[in-house]
């Protein structure tokens, strides 16, 4: 199993729960943002869970990008990516920020 | 005649043993591919099952080192995959020079050491591992070029190491079958007419072969030019100009190969129908590393939109009777592909992060971020260079950063009021995120709208204000109906706009006018920076004559280091009246400094009779020679009414037929005279009615409109309806030109009426 396959099962693993969703039917073309069912309060949910998770940064004007599944899995593949390339990146106020607990 | 005997037997054994050499080599290459496969097996299977073989992992941090680990294994299953491949391509060789081995052979006597050796000249070359000689020398070696240019006698060739000179004693032709010599004759003169006569007299294929056994003096002389950077061919109809082309990609592909330069070659050529004809050429020279494509498929690939096909312009300007609107299209599309119009798109870019973009402060969270004023100055400060896109990309990540600094902040100001609201006591952080996430969408959506372009709704802005229009082409030299221009590209952009709007999926007429699809195009390249084809270093150009500056304009920003072999013959232009001026534009628009014309005024394709009856569709002052080869004379046949005439052209279709004519063409002024002979005839002779950009063999009877007739050849041509209503004008004089030149043997034009004036 390749890295964004494992990205994928994790946060797959995480709608399912914010979403009561089965894990078994979610598919990475499935629709996250634009669809009316869902709670928008959950997307949050399921971003700061994400952000905990893979212990990175989801910036909040980066979120309406995420229409499917799989644009969220890449986001946080490249975040990991670049999270490795250089960890001064984000400011010490960032990381001190409040919901990084 | 004894004489010859005794020769023909030295060939035949000479032909035997090479034949032997060939089929050892080509076993022992059979058995390496084979233990290569084996390793190849035996490599994937070392690999750990567990590791993926694609790359979409590669951004993990996690997998870091697991990528390591199969990268050495995948390296060595690549390298081995590619030895695999080349391999591959070698045995193929080997099978075609089992059967035909070499064409030609001269004796050499070197200048310097007065040592005799016979040169066999074939496609590929070959070499005896025992002995370290070269058996046969490829078609692309500097020795071939002797054979090529000169006749027995004094004789020399450029090799890497310098001129060498020296004598021909002898030139020698065969002609082998199968791997048996039929037969074999000397000559002192360049290439044997007889044996050219032979070729030439032979029914066209229905793809396109090569020519290496019959490469004449001049034609060498282009294919083998490699001081220019821009080689430029003016060649009349049969000159070969297309084989020449694509033989100079394959030796230039040759030579590279001793190089480190890449050796990519992009081949455009007019249309599909033609792209498949050529299609044969280069893999039978052993060249598989090349592109063709279609100008109208660059166009879709960098505007992402469907675009109206220059067949279908060609096809609106052609059969349109309507003189005023035929004459607004063509300055239209004049216009629009002309440097004047280069000029004013380029002004239109310095223009845009100017005048155009609607920039807005940057506000976030109530709070001025950035000043509208400093987000444009940022744009404009910034290195020209960069392509404007990346200027404004850079822009964007500033007001990001500067969003990002403030967000916490926020953040914990956005829960305290939600604390306070006492709304959403329990999931307060998680509210406040969702407010957050809701107004950083607004604030972006926002900003994107001046740092994302999009070039389409920009370029319809600029023709909607005639006033902003006219600044920019201020003291450029603008055709006289400019106001009919504008209001025409208003009309025609505002319904493909609409209809774009309404759905995704335009009706199939629909599509952005090819004119305005090549300057959204090159506006794009010029706005984006893209850099798709950047690693070509060959592009060979076809029937350039059909192309305008702004073509040229955009193969200069899409192959910026690749060097050109432009085609054209400026009397076969289709819409436009081409001069020689064409080929003083293309080098300044491509911005090439060593560029060079060479002329080919000697058709080998028609028969004597027919070039003298073409000649006749010429301006004053062309030359246009034949190679000497007659045939029957051309015919026009008149009927009296319509009936008469489908008669009349079955009859000559059956005639050509039964002459044992493989291909005969039945060329129409446009595609609805093409589909209502097509209607008349399909019933009583099998034929085939080649319309759109249909990719087809070339074989049997075929109907089509001339715009599709392009390039191609026949045994026998049909051109249908020479009267006065459909050929009158200048334009219809070339299409006739156009029409005669595709006839190898058999030429017959048919009319009902009165005949055409220019016949």
């Amino acid at each position: 199993m390749n890295n964004t396959e494992k990205i994928f099962k994790q946060a797959a693993a995480l709608i399912s729960q914010i979403f009561n969703i089965r894990e078994d039917e979610i598919r990475p073309e499935m629709s996250l943002y634009d669809d009316p069912e869902i709670n928008p309060l959950d997307v949050a949910r399921l971003i700061m869970a994400c952000e905990k998770k893979f212990d990175i940064m989801i910036h909040d004007e980066d979120v309406h990008t995420f229409v499917r599944v799989d644009d969220c899995v890449r986001y946080i593949a490249e975040a990991l990516f670049e999270g490795q390339q250089s960890i001064s990146v984000s400011s010490d106020e960032e990381r001190e920020a409040w919901y990084y607990e | 005649m004894k004489e010859y005997l005794q020769e023909f037997e030295q060939e035949k054994k000479r032909l035997d043993t090479t034949v032997t050499l060939v089929r050892l080599q080509m076993d022992a290459a059979q058995q390496a591919l084979e233990t290569k496969e084996a390793g190849i097996l035996a490599a994937k299977e070392d690999m750990p099952d567990d590791t993926a073989h694609a790359v979409a992992g590669l951004y993990s941090a996690h997998n870091f080192e697991d990528l390591v680990e199969l990268s050495q294994y995948a390296y060595l299953v690549s390298g081995q995959v590619a030895e695999h491949e080349s391999e591959g391509q070698k045995i193929r060789q080997f099978r075609s020079m089992a059967l035909t081995p070499y064409f030609s052979r001269i004796d050499f006597t070197f200048e310097d050491t007065q040592e005799c050796e016979s040169i066999y000249i074939g496609r590929f070359s070959l070499r005896d591992d025992a002995s370290r000689e070269i058996v046969v020398y490829d078609w692309r070696s500097p020795i071939a070029s002797v054979f090529y240019r000169f006749g027995t006698g004094k004789a020399f060739y450029d090799a890497p190491g310098g001129t060498i000179a020296g004598e021909v004693s002898l030139k020698r032709q065969f002609e082998i079958h199968q791997g048996v010599l039929d037969y074999f004759f000397d000559a002192d003169v360049q290439i044997v007419d007889e044996f050219l006569r032979k070729l030439l007299s032979q029914n066209a294929a229905p793809q396109m072969k090569t020519i290496v056994e019959t490469i004449q003096k001049d034609q060498d002389i282009i294919i083998r030019d490699s001081e220019h950077d821009l080689v430029m061919v003016q060649g009349v109809a049969g000159s070969g100009k297309t084989s020449i082309g694509l033989h100079r990609a394959a030796y230039l592909m040759y030579q590279a190969m001793s190089g480190l330069a890449s050796n990519q070659i992009v081949i455009l050529s007019p249309n599909k129908l033609f792209e498949r004809y050529i299609s044969n050429v280069l893999p039978e020279l052993g060249e598989k590393n090349v592109q063709t494509l279609v100008f109208e498929e660059v166009f879709q690939r960098l505007i992402n939109r469907r675009v109206q096909s220059r067949t279908s312009l060609l096809e609106h300007l052609i059969a349109s009777r309507d003189p005023s609107a035929k004459a607004v299209v063509k300055s239209v599309l004049e216009f629009k592909m002309s440097e004047t119009f280069m000029e004013i798109l380029h002004r239109f870019v310095y223009d845009i992060p100017r005048r155009w973009i609607p920039f807005a402060d940057a506000e976030y969270a109530g709070r001025l971020v950035m000043p509208r004023r400093l987000i444009q100055a940022k744009v404009l400060q910034q290195e020209h260079s960069f392509p404007l896109a990346v200027r404004l990309k850079k822009a964007h990540m500033f007001i990001c950063h500067h969003v990002r600094k403030r967000r916490p902040h926020r953040l914990e100001t956005l829960r305290r009021y939600v604390i306070a609201g006492k709304r959403h006591p329990f999931d307060a952080k998680t509210f406040a995120r969702m407010v957050s996430i809701r107004e950083s969408t607004a604030m972006i959506r926002r900003v994107k709208a001046y740092t994302e372009i999009d070039v389409l709704a920009l370029y319809v802005r600029l023709f909607q204000d005639d006033r902003a229009f006219y600044r920019l082409a201020k003291g450029l030299p603008l055709p006289p109906d400019m106001d009919r221009i504008l209001a025409y590209t208003r009309e025609t952009l505002g319904a493909v706009c609409g209809l774009c709007n309404l759905t995704d999926e335009p009706g199939p007429k629909a599509g952005i006018p090819y004119a305005d699809a090549a300057a959204l195009a090159y506006l794009e390249l010029i706005i984006s920076g893209r850099r798709d084809f950047a690693d070509i270093r060959q592009v060979v150009v076809d029937e350039a004559q059909d192309y305008y500056p702004l073509h040229y304009a955009i193969l200069r920003v899409l192959f910026p280091k690749a060097c050109y072999t432009i085609l054209g013959d400026i009397h076969q232009s289709m819409e436009k009246e081409a001069d020689t001026a064409l080929y003083t534009t293309i080098p300044r628009v491509l911005d090439k400094d060593n560029p060079v014309l060479m002329t080919l005024d000697k058709s080998f394709r028609s028969t004597r009779e027919i070039i003298g009856f073409s000649a006749q569709f010429l301006g004053e002052g062309v030359r246009i020679t034949s190679f000497s080869r007659s045939g029957e004379a051309p015919m026009v046949h008149k009927a009296l009414d319509s009936d008469a005439l489908h008669d009349q052209m079955a009859a000559e279709i059956r005639s050509c037929l039964d002459s044992q004519y493989r291909s005969v063409g039945v060329l129409c002024k446009t595609e609805r005279d093409a589909v209502e002979i097509y209607q008349h005839l399909h019933h009583r002779i099998p034929m085939r009615l080649i319309c759109t950009d249909v990719a087809e063999a070339l074989e049997g009877v075929s109907v089509m409109p001339l715009s599709m007739a392009k390039g191609l050849e026949f045994d026998a041509v049909l051109v249908c309806h020479v009267d006065n209503i459909r050929y009158t004008s200048e334009d219809d004089r070339r299409l006739l030109y156009i029409a005669c030149t595709r006839a190898l043997h058999r030429l017959s034009l048919f009319y009902a009426g009165e005949e055409s004036p220019l016949v």
